[in-house]
């Protein structure tokens, strides 16, 4: 039930029983926020996990955070030929992730904006070169919420990072081309492949974490669900005008069908298929793990006579919290076309991913 | 008796069911998808405090209206929770300026006051550490979850009958014997009704001049970030404006939405956003609120203010065009104004007579020459006559 559903009035409020609340009685005879600075998040450690995360899945390490002292500054330049990603091009401007520089998103008259450690920039640019790669496609099915769910790529970091342990139970649902990846890398840190399928499993089942899946051929203990399937990562082409549509035939997901003239879509980001068999979405997948929103919810709201991508959005929240969509829009609108609504992707907006304040703070 | 209203908005909506409660049947045209536009694109504030007496008088009706919306709408829950506004001031200036203002609050029970800066830092504590205000207004207001309430309207007029034609964007005024009798859509079609309604949003110019009506209307764009949400750390919702006019406020959901004008933001219809604002609004908040450092931004989009060269609406029959209404120019209070001034446009539609309170609003009271009188960026000066 939505929250906007609910009648106006008191709504029952049971009492968490957590360990932490025995620290939290005296926190009302506190100074406003001692209670939570001293206690819950030191100013000291208040970055370690963001850190640790960083440091982890070997991304560039975290920006110092701006005092209000120094804002950074702003600029504008031309450029001919500006690059996103990792893509080799000689000569161009280039906004890649791993070098510290972040493309924030493509605004009105060719503009990519992105942010360095010490510049904001709207840089002009002839012609854009787009390769924003992929991210996960969530397979529509119940329990892919679960502690364990993982991406390939996620996957092999942790095992890099020595977090997998020796005989670490893989379930594993790969397109046939990335399945030498997941042998490799289940050879080179023992572990044990257990099921492996490009067809999606029934269920993914466990109480706290992964412990089986269930698929046609039987139910298969397991320790981990890794998922090879693929979404291109396709927000920031939509944003200079790119035009996507949900695919047909296989696994849905959401691919470009059209750029403009000055665009260039390059590797992962201009895949147009999933590889895999289509499944019926179970009512109790999760299509949003951000907010909170299942598949039986998009149901329910089409139902209702929200009957468009952009209400769905507004009425349940879905596409709406940190991923901007990422991880959900291809199951939202898939279940938006087998309700006999077009699937029209919502609009896509800049930041292309999470930033601070802080670390935005410029002379602009 | 039969009307058809251009824009599915709040205001739109809100006409259609207050029409319906009246017996009028109603179709409502719409570009592209309920709750469209600038319904979608705000942060449902509903503030009493207004800097001019009309104002303040219609924005306390109007807040009092909100509280009769879930009833109205077939107690679909708009979200709607009081809190307090607080106007924060960081010039002498700003101070002069409010300061004699507090009778006319009282008059009205806008139940607002002028503050010094401790009861300033004390009402909004993630203030401390930046800027230090010279004093503020803590006024009673309320916030809205805008597009539960739009869609608590939406759904209302579905099920009492309204007709939608949803996708259609309506293109010209058909007259007969000089009176309006229905609107023609993009793709050739009539839409019949004895009186058209222009409740277009920020397209409410375009609609009007393409309607053989000269409207003041212009349109103004206004930037918006959201972050990701985090605890709830502040209940109030807070505006400035010094430098310049900027605001943010924590959503029920726990985000922080924000947003700094800029002061050379030339006019126009545009839903584009730019990098510039990202840059200038996170310095901005960060002077008055260092400690919102780590939020993290998720996103951005920026709708537009319909404005008119004294700041109201326009709520009435056009003069050069009898049988059509104005629901529109807003100039920012449009979750605000818009459901009690549909009420008592549905109240005149149908016969009732003009409501005292829509006097200052008539649609034919500018003759097209005024200036407009605000200073780049200077908020206050918009309200001066």
């Amino acid at each position: 039930m939505l929250a906007c559903q609910a009648q106006a009035g008191p709504q029952p409020v049971r009492p968490a029983r957590d360990l932490l609340r025995p620290l939290g009685f005296g926190a009302e005879r506190f100074p406003p926020w001692f209670y939570e600075r001293r206690f819950l998040r030191p100013r000291r450690l208040r970055r370690l996990p963001l850190h640790a995360l960083r440091y982890l899945s070997s991304a560039a390490p975290l920006a110092p955070l701006r005092s209000r002292a120094a804002p950074k500054e702003f600029d504008e330049i031309e450029v001919d030929v500006a690059v996103v990603g990792a893509a080799d091009v000689p000569g161009a401007f280039r906004a890649d992730l791993a070098a510290g520089a972040l493309a924030l998103g493509i605004y009105p008259d060719r503009t990519l904006g992105v942010l360095t450690g010490d510049r904001l920039l709207a840089v002009r640019f002839e012609r854009l070169v787009v390769a924003t790669g992929s991210y996960v496609r969530l397979p529509p099915v119940p329990g892919n919420d679960l502690p364990g769910v993982f991406g390939l790529e996620a996957a092999e970091r942790y095992a890099r990072a020595g977090a997998l342990a020796r005989g670490t139970r893989i379930a594993a649902w790969m397109p046939d081309e990335r399945r030498p990846r997941i042998g490799e890398l289940a050879a080179a840190h023992g572990l044990e492949i257990v099921w492996m399928s490009d067809a999606a499993p029934r269920r993914i089942c466990g109480r706290r974490r992964v412990e089986a899946v269930e698929a046609a051929t039987g139910r298969t203990p397991c320790d981990l669900f890794v998922i090879g399937v693929r979404q291109p990562a396709v927000d920031l082409a939509l944003q200079g005008g790119a035009r996507a549509a949900l695919t047909e035939g296989a696994l849905p997901i959401v691919a470009l069908e059209e750029v403009p003239d000055w665009m260039e879509v390059r590797g992962a980001a201009s895949a147009s298929t999933s590889g895999v068999p289509d499944v019926v979405a179970a009512d109790g997948a999760f299509a949003c793990l951000c907010e909170d929103v299942r598949v039986g919810d998009i149901r329910a709201c089409v139902r209702q006579g929200f009957a468009d991508a952009e209400l769905v959005k507004r009425r349940t929240g879905a596409m709406t919290g940190p991923c901007q969509g990422k991880l959900c829009s291809a199951t939202v609108l898939a279940t938006l076309r087998e309700m006999g609504v077009t699937p029209v992707p919502t609009r896509s907006r800049a930041p292309a991913r999470p930033v601070a304040l802080g670390e935005l703070a410029a002379d602009a | 008796m039969r009307s058809v209203i251009v824009g599915a908005g709040i205001a739109g909506l809100a006409l259609a069911v207050e029409l319906r409660r009246l017996g009028w049947e109603a179709a409502i045209v719409e570009e592209r998808y309920p709750g469209s536009g600038n319904s979608t694109r705000n942060v449902g504030r509903v503030r009493r405090m207004q800097l001019t007496a009309d104002l303040t008088e219609f924005s306390c009706r109007a807040s009092d209206k909100w509280t009769a919306v879930a009833e109205l709408t077939g107690r679909r829950n708009p979200l709607l929770y009081p809190t307090r506004y607080v106007w924060v001031l960081y010039g002498d200036d700003e101070r002069a300026v409010v300061e004699p203002l507090q009778p006319m609050w009282a008059d009205h029970g806008a139940r607002a006051r002028v503050v010094g800066s401790d009861d300033v830092l004390a009402a909004v504590p993630v203030l401390k550490g930046g800027d230090v205000p010279v004093g503020g207004v803590i006024g009673e207001a309320a916030m809205v979850h805008h597009d539960a309430a739009v869609y608590g309207y939406y759904l209302r007029a579905r099920e009492t009958g309204v007709r939608f034609e949803v996708g259609e964007a309506a293109v010209a005024l058909e007259r007969e014997g000089g009176r309006a009798c229905g609107v023609r859509t993009a793709s050739g079609r009539l839409i019949e009704g004895d009186v058209v309604v222009n409740a277009a949003g920020g397209r409410a110019g375009e609609v009007a001049r393409s309607f053989g009506v000269d409207a003041p209307n212009m349109p103004i764009r206004r930037e918006v970030l959201v972050t990701e949400p985090s605890r709830p750390f502040m209940t109030p919702v807070v505006t400035f404006y010094r430098p310049q006019e900027g605001w943010f406020n924590q959503t029920l959901r726990g985000e922080l939405v924000a947003g700094v004008v800029d002061v050379d933001e030339a006019p126009g219809m545009t839903e584009e956003s730019s990098v510039r604002f990202l840059g200038r609004t996170a310095r901005i908040v960060l002077q008055k609120a260092p400690r919102l450092a780590e939020l993290r931004v998720v996103r951005q989009w920026a709708g537009v203010y319909d404005t008119t060269p004294d700041k109201r609406p326009l709520v009435g029959e056009y003069p050069q065009a009898p049988g059509v209404y104005a629901l529109n120019g807003w100039s920012g209070r449009g979750i605000l104004l818009a459901p009690l001034a549909a009420e008592l446009l549905a109240r005149e539609i149908a016969g009732r007579g003009r409501h005292r309170l829509l006097e200052p609003f008539a649609a034919g009271r500018f003759t097209g020459t005024e200036p407009r009188a605000q200073a780049p960026g200077d908020y206050y000066s918009g309200y001066a006559h």
